[in-house]
């Protein structure tokens, strides 16, 4: 059995972050002993396969080690790529963990919210949830820019159609209770009546 | 004419309480909770019938004649339901869109209004002529003689409704047609018994219109792409267990559904790819952990159990790449293995390892299974989301276990909404679940989350734990689908038998139907 979900779309991160963080996975990279690993250098962009991102993750406590030593302002941006590709891969638990460990930093950041609020959108059921979030987070982080305001819009948009739609679907409950009533009735009515013209 | 009248009669009540189910299936689907509708619709209208044709055999002074005309009432109304079944379902259904978790209420309300309304009114009919042909023939054998005369063909009537319905008619005529026939020997045998004038016999062309059109069963709950495209029905086959639909979708993806689809699938195949995506990829864990520690170099053996069309294979095939290795599938339906040889085939490579057994039940053929087996995969669900009652008891767990090698692994694929890590669900039916596997197992157990799935996969170790979560980095094939390695990092994974006490399930004691029944109706709240 499956569900199936519209794919959210993914954040975006500006370019100079990208490179400040590769020149550091790049620095690690030769400093650690290696898997056969395809890992990419860009470190917002996706694991290719399994094997990819089981060997990434189990590597990613030495880096962190050493971006602590090393380069301890690009540790967050570490964080924001663990994050990501993490989500990418709809490891949701990992992206909760580290979206956790980012806002126990810094509380309120909008990155972290940003993703929680997309692996919440992951779960069956959590409609009502994904719009309450949504607009918490419209709420508090006006001045993000554009792009992440508009991602977020959409995803409240299309959310708050899912819920109307659920709404519409389930039609009140009156289907299925009153119409099941109903039809008791017209077929106790056939009883009564053919228990008259039998007596 | 009055015994034939009485088989006649308990023929059409058992026939149209086992059709009835395959007939809502399409819309309403075929779980427990349907049939129990559908047994208790049935079960009243008999006992109202009987007691009201008890009152009419007192009173009327030609009983033959009046069980000929409810024979006739019974077979037209029948022909009616034929015609406005369909058009009741569909509209107490939304349109596209709807999931499977959201449709309990409606599968509940549904079915129990279709079945009230054009079941109960016929069933009570054709109930009433048992007490009115014992009227007739008590005045040549005495009451008990009469009564047992038309009790028996009456029972030998509903015997062959039972057996003839579900393992004749419904494979080689379909449901509809049943119906229909049905509906006409009724009709004609009511005619005959109620010396109606042979004019009347046109009314034998009631049950034959509604076979005139298509059966709107095909595309009902027809799952819809992102797009709101529908998909496009392949092939529909209906057999003794349930009503099955491959669809495929505009990029080539084919599902095979059971009964009312919606996003629900039995299997999924895509074009040129050994991965069918969703949990199916999850059993390449099988080999994976069976093999850790392993030193023997004999060819790998497993047993599938649950083949359906073979979707396992592709993905349990890449993780024995390099290796040789055979396999035997059990599928209790083999309508099922011919729609995947069709149209979800294996890639071509496969087949030749595989031994398939269509036809059998998974726990009777697992007895012949041998004692030393590397792996066991569990992939059984009837009725849409329900695993078979005697595939998760203790029972069953131990008798998998004795047909493994020490470090043989069993996977088992569960339909669940549940999270396993949170509080609440403790007690649940992924717990008992759980527990019931630690009772053959013990504490050598793993639960893999799969993501943007209503699934988890259970896997159990005989003998051995299973190893760190890191030995799947070393040992992971290369080219498996991302989605796969997400599903064993930690955050995804559940080591161990459940914390808390639970009542695990039991052969004798199972309440597994009315778990998995509670955890459908609560996903919808």
């Amino acid at each position: 059995m499956l569900e199936f979900r519209p794919p959210c779309r993914l954040p975006n991160f500006a370019g100079l972050q990208r490179l400040g963080l590769a020149l550091l996975l790049w620095l690690v990279g030769t400093a650690t002993p290696a898997w056969s690993c395809q890992v990419p250098d860009d470190p917002f962009a996706p694991l290719t396969d399994a094997r990819t991102l089981l060997q990434w993750h189990w590597r990613l406590p030495d880096q962190a080690v050493a971006e602590a030593e090393w380069e301890p302002e690009l540790f967050w941006q570490g964080l924001l790529s663990q994050v990501h590709r993490y989500y990418q891969a709809t490891a949701y638990g990992e992206a909760k963990r580290v979206a956790g460990e980012m806002l126990a930093r810094s509380p309120g950041d909008p990155e972290a919210e940003r993703y929680l609020l997309h692996i919440e959108a992951s779960k069956p059921g959590s409609e009502a949830r994904v719009v309450e979030m949504c607009q918490q987070w419209l709420q508090r982080h006006a001045l993000q820019p554009p792009n992440q305001i508009q991602e977020v819009q959409a995803l409240l948009h299309r959310y708050q159609a899912f819920l109307e739609n659920d709404r519409n679907m389930q039609g009140g409950g009156w289907k299925s209770l009153g119409l099941p009533l109903a039809a008791a009735g017209l077929v106790f009515a056939l009883f009564l009546t053919l228990r008259r013209s039998t007596a | 004419m009055i015994l034939l009248a009485a088989g006649l009669a308990g023929f059409a009540v058992l026939s149209l309480e086992i059709l009835g189910v395959h007939w809502l299936a399409p819309w309403f689907g075929a779980s427990s909770l349907v049939w129990s509708n559908q047994i208790g619709v049935v079960l009243l209208a008999m006992a109202a019938g009987g007691w009201l044709g008890g009152r009419s055999a007192r009173k009327s002074s030609a009983p033959e004649r009046l069980a000929g005309q409810l024979l006739l009432a019974g077979g037209l109304l029948i022909a009616t339901g034929l015609m406005l079944l369909p058009w009741v379902a569909a509209w107490f259904l939304p349109g596209a869109g709807l999931a499977l978790e959201k449709a309990a209420g409606l599968f509940l309300g549904g079915s129990l209004t279709c079945a009230l309304l054009f079941f109960a009114p016929p069933v009570l009919l054709l109930a009433m002529v048992a007490p009115l042909l014992v009227e007739s023939r008590a005045k040549q054998k005495g009451a008990g003689g009469a009564a047992g005369e038309i009790s028996a063909c009456g029972t030998v009537g509903s015997l062959l409704g039972v057996f003839g319905s579900s393992f004749v008619a419904i494979p080689s005529l379909g449901t509809r047609l049943t119906l229909a026939l049905v509906a006409a020997v009724l009709v004609l045998a009511g005619l005959l018994l109620a010396r109606a004038p042979k004019t009347w016999l046109a009314v034998l062309i009631f049950p034959a219109l509604p076979l005139t059109w298509q059966d709107a069963g095909h595309r009902a709950n027809l799952p819809t792409e992102a797009s709101g495209l529908e998909a496009k029905v392949l092939e529909v086959a209906e057999t003794p267990y349930q009503r099955l639909r491959v669809v495929q979708f505009s990029d080539g993806e084919r599902w095979l559904q059971m009964n009312e689809g919606l996003d629900s699938y039995q299997a999924r195949w895509l074009p040129r790819s050994l991965w069918p995506g969703g949990y199916y990829d999850l059993f390449l864990l099988a080999p994976l952990y069976a093999l850790e520690g392993r030193e023997s170099q004999q060819p790998v053996r497993f047993w599938n159990l649950g083949f359906g069309t073979g979707a396992t294979m592709g993905p349990v095939a890449a993780a024995l790449q390099g290796l040789e290795w055979e396999a035997v599938g059990v599928e209790l339906d083999p309508a099922i293995v011919e729609l995947g040889k069709r149209y979800l085939p294996m890639p071509v490579e496969l087949p030749p390892q595989i031994q398939i057994l269509a036809g059998v039940d998974a726990r009777a053929q697992l007895r012949s299974a041998p004692q030393d087996l590397d792996f066991i995969l569990l992939d059984a669900y009837a009725r849409q989301f329900e695993i078979p009652l005697h595939l998760a008891t203790v029972e069953f767990f131990h008798e998998v276990a004795g047909h493994l090698r020490p470090g043989g692994v069993f996977a088992v694929n569960v339909g669940s909404s549940e999270d396993p890590w949170s509080e609440t669900e403790q007690g649940g039916f992924t717990a008992t679940l759980r527990a019931t596997l630690a009772e053959a197992f013990g504490d050598h157990l793993r639960l893999h989350r799969v993501s943007l799935s209503r699934n988890l996969m259970l896997f159990a170790r005989k003998d051995r734990p299973f190893p760190k979560l890191e030995y799947l980095a070393e040992v992971m094939p290369s080219k498996v689908p991302v989605t796969v390695g997400a599903a064993c990092l930690p955050g995804q994974v559940l080591d161990g038998a459940p914390a808390e006490t639970v009542e695990p399930f039991r052969d004798d004691r199972n309440p597994l139907a009315l778990a998995q029944a509670r955890l459908w109706l609560t996903s919808d709240a």
